[in-house]
C-alpha cells in the first residue's frame, strides 16, 4: 500500500510538467475552437440569425423551456420579430414539439414576457396541427379598423408522414388570419365550416403564406398558399370592406397527380413577383416540390414551376379579382426542362417559344434520382435561386450510387433557361442551370444579404458569395472563385446600386 | 423746245409736274426705315431670346448637374464602403418620408431635406458637398440639390413576399436645382430613383 502510495506520489510528482502540458494543450484548443467559432460568427452573412441571437438570453431560453420549446433547435426562420414603437415581439411556433404558436415580448431582453399563445387542435383552433409555419405579420383594415394581424398556415398533419398517394388531411388544411396583438382569431379559411370556405382546401398547409402588398401601402393585399396537395391557392384582401366581405379566394393549381410518381407536395411557400410585360401583366408564382419528411424517397417525379397569374390583373362584374376557368395542371405549363427555346433547330425553337407564350407557365422536371425542392425559391433581377436535394443512392432501387447532393439553380424567370454558359462550351444548355454545392445537408433558404452596399451576398445554407460581378482597380473582371461563385454572380453582373424610375423638368418661381 | 443737255425744262413742263416721283421717294424711304426699324427691334428681340435661353440653358445644366452629383456621390464607393462618411441618398432615408399627396419637393423652401451643393470647386469623390458657393467661376449661377426618401417597396423583378427577399427598393426624389444668381426663377429637374437595400426584422 505504501509503496504504492509512495509510487502513486512519485508519480504525481514526476508527471507534473505533463499534466500542465496536458493543460495548456487543451486551453489552446477551446481558445482555438472560441476563435474559430467567433470568426465564423462574425463572417456569418445571416445578419438575422445573429440577431436573433442577440435575444437568445438565459431568460428567453427559460421561458422556452417552460413551454417545452429549445431556442437552439429553432432557426431564424422559426421566428419572427415584430418592432412596434418601443416594443420588440417574437413570434414563434413549435415545428414537430407541438400544436401551438407563442408570442413573447422580448422588449426587454433580460425579461421577456409571455404576451399570449394560440393552443392548436382545441376551440377555434382546433383544425390547426403542428405549427409549421412561419407567420407573417402584417396589416389588414378591415371597414376603417387597421388590424395588426399574424397570418399562419394550418400547419402539419402527421398523417402526412405515411401517404404514398394523397388523401385529405384532418388538420392543417387551413390559414388563419388571426389578431397580432390579443391571438384572437379573425378570419379561418378552409374547405368547410369557415369564413371562407374553399372546397379544395383539404391538405396540410405547412410553408408560410406568401403575402404581398402590391401598392406598398403597408396592408396586405394577396396571399398564396401551397399544400402538401400539390395545390396553390390565392386569397384575395379587400382593405376597407365590411368584415364579411374583406377575404375572398380560390384554388389556382393543382399539380398532383393522384399517383405514387406524382404525389407531389409543397411543404414551403411560393415566391412571387410583379411581371409586367407589354401584352401580359401578371404575378408570376414560383415554386418547387419535394417530400421534405422523406428526403430519401426517389419515388415521385418532383418539378419546379413558374405559374402566370393573370388573375390579379382582371376584375369581374362584382369588381373581384379572377381566377382561371380551371384549375390549373401540369399540362398547362410548358415544359422547359430539356431547354428547347435555345435549341439550334429553328423549328423546335420556333415552336418551343410559341408553346411558352399560349401556356400558363413553365415547368423543369428535376432530373436526378429522387431530387427534389425543400425549401422557398428566392427571385431576384427576374431571375430564381433555388436548390435542390438528392440523396445518396446507394440504398434506392433505380439509381445508381451517388453521395447526398445538393445544387443551385438559377433560371430566367420568363423562361426557365439557364442565364449563363458555365461550362463556357459557346452553347447555353440545361447543364448551365446549376452547380453542386459544397454542403451535402439540406441548405436553409436562399437569401441576400446587403452589408457592403456595393456587393450584395447570396446565400443559400453555408455557401456564400457576391451577386455581382467584381472588378479590380483597372477595371478587370475578377474571376470567380468557385462554381457557386461564378453562377450567382450573373443575378445583378454590372451591379448599378441606384436605378433611374423616372425624370421631369420644371420652372420653380421663388416665392 | 427741250433741251436734253441740261437740267432746265421749260416752265410749261414744269407746270405739268404732280410730285409723283418724290411722294414714290419719301414712300420708298420710309419703307427702307420701316424695315431698318423691323430690322434692329428683330435683332434687339433675337438677342433676348438668345440671352434667356443661355440663361435657362445655364441654369437647365446647372440642375443637371446638382442631379448627377447627388447620383455620383451615392454610387462614390469611397464615400459607401466609409462609416464615417454618409452619401445623400442613406442619409436621406434616415429622414421621414415626404408625402407627395400634400407636399412636393421645392427649390426655394427650407423642408428639412438633405441638400447638396456643388461649387465651382466641382465634384470630388469623398466629398459631402454641403458648402456653400456659386457654380461657376464668374458667380453667376447656383447649383444645388435636394434629396427625400419616398416609400420603401418590392423591388421590380425581385421577391414581392413580405419577408422574404431581406431587400427592399428605396424609392427617393432628387430635385436638382440651377439658379441664375438674384433670378428670381430656378430650373427644377427631378429625378426618381430606386436603391437596393437591405431590410432587418
Amino acid at each position: 500500500m505504501m509503496k504504492k502510495g509512495n509510487i502513486s506520489i512519485r508519480h504525481f510528482n514526476v508527471h507534473w510538467p505533463g499534466i500542465v502540458l496536458i493543460c495548456l494543450y487543451l486551453c489552446v484548443c477551446l481558445c482555438l475552437f472560441t476563435l474559430s467559432s467567433a470568426r465564423a460568427d462574425s463572417l456569418s452573412p445571416n445578419e438575422k440569425s445573429q440577431l436573433f441571437q442577440v435575444y437568445a438570453t438565459d431568460q428567453l431560453k427559460e421561458a422556452f423551456h417552460r413551454i417545452s420549446l429549445t431556442f437552439d433547435d429553432l432557426s431564424h426562420d422559426d421566428m419572427v420579430l415584430r418592432r412596434d414603437g418601443n416594443k420588440t415581439y417574437l413570434y414563434v411556433g413549435m415545428k414537430r414539439e407541438g400544436k401551438n404558436y407563442y408570442t413573447f415580448d422580448v422588449s426587454n431582453k433580460l425579461e421577456p414576457k409571455l404576451v399570449f399563445s394560440i393552443k392548436g387542435g382545441d376551440g377555434e383552433y382546433a383544425r390547426l396541427a403542428q405549427t409549421w409555419s412561419r407567420p407573417t405579420i402584417t396589416q389588414i383594415r378591415i371597414g376603417t379598423t387597421v388590424m395588426d394581424v399574424m397570418i399562419i398556415g394550418g400547419g402539419y398533419d402527421v398523417s402526412q408522414d405515411d401517404k404514398v398517394i394523397r388523401s385529405v388531411d384532418s388538420t392543417g388544411n387551413a390559414i388563419f388570419i388571426i389578431d397580432a396583438n390579443t391571438g384572437i382569431k379573425l378570419y379561418e379559411i378552409t374547405s368547410d365550416d369557415a369564413d371562407l370556405k374553399i372546397s379544395e382546401m383539404q391538405y396540410s398547409i405547412t410553408g408560410r403564406i406568401s403575402t404581398i402588398d402590391r401598392d406598398a401601402d403597408g396592408l396586405a393585399d394577396h396571399l398564396y398558399a401551397a399544400d402538401l396537395g400539390g395545390q396553390i391557392f390565392r386569397i384575395d384582401i379587400y382593405n376597407g370592406e365590411t368584415e364579411n366581405n374583406v377575404i375572398k379566394g380560390g384554388l389556382l393549381a393543382d399539380f398532383n397527380g393522384d399517383t405514387k410518381t406524382t404525389n407531389r407536395r409543397f411543404y414551403y411557400g411560393p415566391d412571387v413577383t410583379e411581371v409586367v410585360t407589354v401584352n401580359e401583366p401578371y404575378f408570376a408564382v414560383a415554386i418547387g416540390s419535394g417530400f421534405r419528411d422523406g428526403p430519401v424517397n426517389s419515388n415521385v417525379q418532383d418539378s419546379f414551376y413558374m405559374l402566370k397569374d393573370q388573375g390579379v390583373y382582371s376584375k369581374d362584374d362584382n369588381g373581384h379579382f379572377t381566377f382561371p376557368n380551371g384549375t390549373y395542371t401540369v399540362k398547362d405549363l410548358y415544359d422547359a426542362t430539356n431547354h428547347q427555346l435555345t435549341s439550334g433547330d429553328i423549328i423546335l425553337k420556333t415552336t418551343a417559344y410559341s408553346d411558352l407564350n399560349m401556356l400558363a407557365g413553365w415547368r423543369i422536371d428535376l432530373q436526378a434520382c429522387g431530387e427534389k425542392v425543400l425549401i422557398s425559391p428566392l427571385i431576384l433581377n427576374y431571375q430564381i435561386l433555388f436548390t435542390t436535394y438528392s440523396p445518396a443512392s446507394d440504398n434506392l432501387a433505380n439509381c445508381s450510387f451517388t453521395a447526398d447532393t445538393e445544387q443551385a439553380y438559377l433560371v430566367d424567370l420568363l423562361t426557365g433557361n439557364a442565364v449563363v454558359d458555365l461550362d463556357q462550351d459557346m452553347l447555353i444548355t440545361r447543364a448551365d442551370r446549376a452547380v453542386k454545392l459544397h454542403q451535402t445537408k439540406i441548405a436553409s433558404a436562399p437569401t441576400i444579404v446587403i452589408k457592403n452596399l456595393v456587393k450584395p451576398v447570396v446565400c443559400v445554407g453555408s455557401d456564400c458569395a457576391s451577386a455581382v460581378i467584381e472588378f479590380d482597380a483597372n477595371g478587370n473582371e475578377i474571376p470567380c472563385k468557385n462554381d457557386f461563385a461564378c453562377l450567382v454572380q450573373n443575378i445583378f453582373g454590372r451591379f448599378e446600386r441606384i436605378q433611374p424610375l423616372s425624370w421631369k423638368t420644371e420652372i420653380e418661381i421663388k416665392p | 423746245m427741250r433741251e436734253h443737255d441740261g437740267l432746265t425744262y421749260s416752265k410749261s413742263q414744269a407746270a405739268t409736274q404732280r410730285g409723283v416721283v418724290l411722294i414714290f421717294a419719301l414712300l420708298v424711304l420710309l419703307s427702307l426705315t420701316l424695315m431698318g426699324v423691323a430690322s434692329v427691334s428683330s435683332s434687339m428681340i433675337q438677342h433676348k431670346m438668345a440671352y434667356a435661353m443661355e440663361q435657362q440653358l445655364l441654369a437647365f445644366n446647372a440642375a443637371e448637374s446638382a442631379l448627377a452629383a447627388t447620383i455620383s456621390q451615392s454610387a462614390d464607393k469611397a464615400v459607401l464602403l466609409d462609416n464615417s462618411m454618409i452619401d445623400p441618398l442613406s442619409e436621406a432615408g434616415k429622414i421621414a418620408a415626404i408625402d407627395l399627396s400634400v407636399d412636393a419637393l421645392r427649390c426655394f423652401s427650407d423642408q428639412g431635406y438633405v441638400s447638396r451643393t456643388l461649387t465651382q470647386n466641382g465634384l470630388q469623390t469623398e466629398k459631402h458637398h454641403i458648402t456653400n458657393g456659386q457654380y461657376d467661376r464668374q458667380s453667376r449661377l447656383n447649383s444645388w440639390s435636394l434629396s427625400a426618401f419616398v416609400q420603401a417597396r418590392a423591388c421590380r423583378g425581385s421577391s414581392s413576399v413580405m419577408g422574404s427577399a431581406d431587400i427592399q427598393c428605396h424609392v427617393f426624389l432628387i430635385r436638382g436645382c440651377g439658379q441664375i444668381k438674384d433670378n428670381q426663377y430656378a430650373v427644377a429637374n427631378t429625378l426618381s430613383v430606386s436603391v437596393m437595400t437591405s431590410v432587418l426584422p
